[in-house]
């Protein structure tokens, strides 16, 4: 069942820039979607127009079967964390985490047990159960970002919307936190949509990953095969590190040629022609003896788990990664590169090729 | 790094002392010299007291060895002048108080520049360990010698500050209607306030005071709280024509709008009544409330806003529970400001309420001192008024500071 379904929507902010162009995008219910891209992509505009905090000026927002276009932020059952965690300061923890509730109308408003009761569920749940009575500012920064996902989470809210939630934490914390994300959502179920300019966050916590640029979806997929299969080269660079090598050229008759460089394509891309774009990951760059296209080496990057080659190949920048810290050599690779020139090759059933 | 590096950077402490206490020689000079020509005895003393300070104040240096101990004797030596010459006519506790700071100042430098550390500091001899050491000896000695210096320099500024305060209690407390301090403790009464707190007409003053000043403060904050926060939040057609126009009000003197405002309250018939000065207090006191309260609310995060709509809250709402209880710092602020220039304000109350039984406070006591001079009870009237200040100022200490240091100053 779809959760959230944007259709064609449209964002053009009053001095006439367009933030969002014609965005066509479904959550299923359950689903952890992350939306991705560098800033200024229009994420973070779609997410606020999903929660009601920007109006839409194009195409119809759903949740549910019901269009939210024009209804007020706390009519759409939504709970959102903000990167700033916009905890209210004059509040205790509890006050922060029951304000939702208590805001609600009558009717439908928990009485005290309930919501002691409420409390206490997820305040166990996120492990701060002992700093309730504290508030925002006598918290450190995970504390705070745990009672932030507490005040969204403790209404049971129809889509979790997290916006860029950890890049106020420091890195140990950020890795511990995203780890807790995704438990809690397979714990909860609650359908998420997360934004985040963070790929390493998008890969590891998404089940579908929604890349952007400038306003216009790019690819929605579950986040290998984004990986593997990219869209185009925009997704292509901007997932995985170091980036995927791109080569701008020609293909005829199983051969690419970019300049004064020229390789045999992999089995897979043979039937290609024309012009277009040649990819290759830059593990998938193999490293031999001999037989391979000579390459300088400019520089070699030793991070210890793995080692990543800085090559020039016929004025071409190419980067090569091997998973390991790269000290020894292997059976059909070289070892020492004499006056710092290697052979490589590109022939990896994993490159791929965007047709012009 | 050269190896002389603490050398290069070590200077003692006792100069820094030095310059302190030459600050304070001077200081103290300039009104002695004027009590002192008032009595024409002694101004030669202390103009070269002066002249020495000064000069001691120039001279600190190295390269000046000679002349810092010269000066320093120099003012040792007018110290004990001055308090020979006192005793030939009578000790007066000026001439204790003068005396007791030149020697003091005279006879530490003397002391100080002569000690072996300093006079091979001066004379260049104390080379890298040396210099090592007194970066090690400024750093435990100097807090202590700088603060007496610092010290005796701040309670005279606190003494100068006190002095009409202390007059007026004095006067306040003595008896007789004289407005010449004598501080006799012993033959001080309660009298003129017990002669003030029985007039009926204070007491009619004070609730046309009371009334007029809260009332101005409940007006001027029902009026500035919304608009400051409609200035900080949107942007409307006008917003910064609207602003600078709030701001123009304030750039010209009060008295320049008087007459029209005394037109228009005679106009509306709200001459000698409550709330024609309430309304104009409000007024006058509006641009400022806004311009504080705009300032303090730009520093209150939108996504508190956005959250709070989330959270179920409406427009009202995210105002009533989120953004008023966290400005209320400079709510306080700004409600002690306009009530303060409602309780001190004269002009306005002079000029619209000229019936004896609508005078605010600041009014009834200026014409309670042209009927009869009656110093004392005026000086026990005036203290009596400014409790309430006072009181308020004790009460909203905390959030006064916090609501000046960070509305005010990033607004």
């Amino acid at each position: 069942m779809v959760a959230v379904s944007f259709e064609g929507i449209g964002k053009v902010y009053d001095d006439g820039t367009a933030a969002v162009v014609g965005l066509d995008l479904a959550v299923e219910e359950g689903e952890f979607l992350v939306l991705v891209g560098p800033s200024g992509c229009g994420k973070s505009t779609t997410l606020r127009m999903l929660a009601g905090l920007e109006d839409v000026s194009e195409g119809v927002i759903r949740i549910g079967d019901a269009v939210v276009n024009d209804l007020p932020a706390r009519a759409r059952g939504l709970g959102m964390v903000f990167q700033s965690y916009a905890l209210y300061p004059h509040m205790s923890v509890e006050d922060n985490l029951t304000f939702g509730l208590r805001m609600k109308p009558k009717a439908e408003r928990p009485d005290s047990e309930e919501l002691k009761k409420m409390v206490q569920e997820t305040s166990s749940m996120l492990g701060i159960d002992d700093i309730l009575e504290k508030r925002p500012r006598d918290l450190s920064g995970g504390q705070r970002q745990r009672v932030a996902l507490g005040r969204a989470l403790i209404r049971r809210p129809k889509v979790l919307l997290m916006d860029e939630p950890l890049s106020n934490l420091d890195a140990k914390l950020r890795n511990q936190m995203r780890l807790e994300l995704r438990r809690l959502h397979d714990e909860l179920g609650t359908t998420t949509i997360y934004v985040t300019h963070d790929q390493i966050e998008a890969m590891t916590l998404a089940d579908r990953i929604a890349v952007m640029k400038d306003g216009v979806l790019q690819q929605h997929c579950p986040p290998l095969e984004a990986y593997h299969k990219p869209a185009n080269p925009f997704v292509a660079s901007f997932l995985g590190t170091p980036p995927m090598n791109l080569i701008e050229g020609n293909a005829d008759g199983g051969v690419f040629s970019s300049g004064s460089l020229s390789i045999s394509l992999p089995d897979h891309l043979s039937e290609i022609e024309g012009k277009g774009t040649f990819g290759i990951r830059p593990e998938s760059v193999k490293v031999l003896k001999d037989g391979g296209v000579e390459a300088n080496l400019s520089g070699v990057e030793r991070l210890g788990s793995e080692t990543i080659f800085h090559l020039e190949v016929e004025g071409i920048a190419i980067k090569a990664l091997w998973h390991r810290s790269g000290e020894d050599a292997e059976d059909g690779e070289s070892g020492d590169w004499p006056e710092g020139k290697m052979q490589i090759s590109f022939n990896d059933p994993s490159a791929v090729w965007f047709a012009q | 790094m050269s190896e002389d590096l603490a050398s290069r950077w070590y200077t003692p402490f006792e100069l820094e002392v030095l310059q302190k206490a030459a600050l304070l020689v001077v200081l103290c000079s300039i009104p002695v010299l004027w009590v002192m020509s008032l009595r024409e005895n002694g101004e030669l003393l202390v103009l070269l007291g002066l002249v020495s300070g000064l000069l001691s104040f120039r001279t600190l240096g190295r390269e000046n060895r000679d002349m810092m101990m010269l000066t320093s004797a120099m003012i040792l030596l007018l110290g004990s002048l001055t308090l020979y010459q006192a005793t030939l006519r009578g000790v007066a506790a000026i001439d204790i108080w003068y005396s007791a700071i030149l020697i003091c100042s005279g006879g530490y430098g003397l002391w100080s520049l002569s000690s072996s550390h300093v006079s091979q500091w001066l004379g260049g001899r104390l080379g890298v360990k040396g210099a090592e050491r007194g970066l090690a000896r400024n750093r435990v000695l100097r807090p202590r010698w700088a603060g007496i210096f610092t010290h005796a320099l701040l309670l005279h500024f606190v003494f100068i500050v006190m002095v009409p305060i202390l007059w007026i209690i004095d006067v306040s407390m003595s008896p007789g209607q004289s407005a010449s301090s004598g501080l006799d403790l012993s033959t001080w009464t309660l009298t003129h306030f017990s002669s003030v707190l029985e007039k009926d007409d204070f007491w009619t003053w004070v609730s046309n005071s009371v009334i007029i000043s809260v009332g101005t403060t409940l007006l001027g904050l029902f009026l500035a709280i919304p608009a400051g926060y409609a200035f900080s939040r949107h942007r409307f057609s006008g917003h910064g024509v609207m602003m600078f126009s709030l701001l123009l009000v304030q750039m010209f003197p009060g008295v320049i709008i008087l007459v029209p405002y005394f037109m228009v309250m005679k106009s509306l018939g709200l001459l000698n009544s409550w709330l024609g000065l309430i309304l104009a207090y409000s007024v006058t006191a509006l641009p400022f409330c806004v311009w504080m309260l705009k300032g303090w609310f730009d520093t209150v995060p939108v996504d508190l806003e956005e959250a709070a709509a989330l959270d179920g809250c409406g427009q009202f709402g995210i105002f009533w529970r989120i953004i008023l209880p966290l400005s209320l710092p400079a709510i306080a602020v700004t409600a002690l400001f306009s009530f303060l220039a409602a309780w001190n304000e004269f002009l306005l109350a002079l000029m619209f309420n000229q019936s004896p039984d609508m005078y605010t406070l600041p009014v009834g006591l200026a014409f309670s001192i042209t009927q009869a001079q009656k110093w004392g009870d005026f000086a026990a009237m005036s203290l009596l008024v400014s409790i309430p200040v006072v009181i308020l100022f004790i009460v909203f200490q905390k959030s006064l500071i916090q609501g000046l240091s960070s509305g005010g100053v990033k607004g």
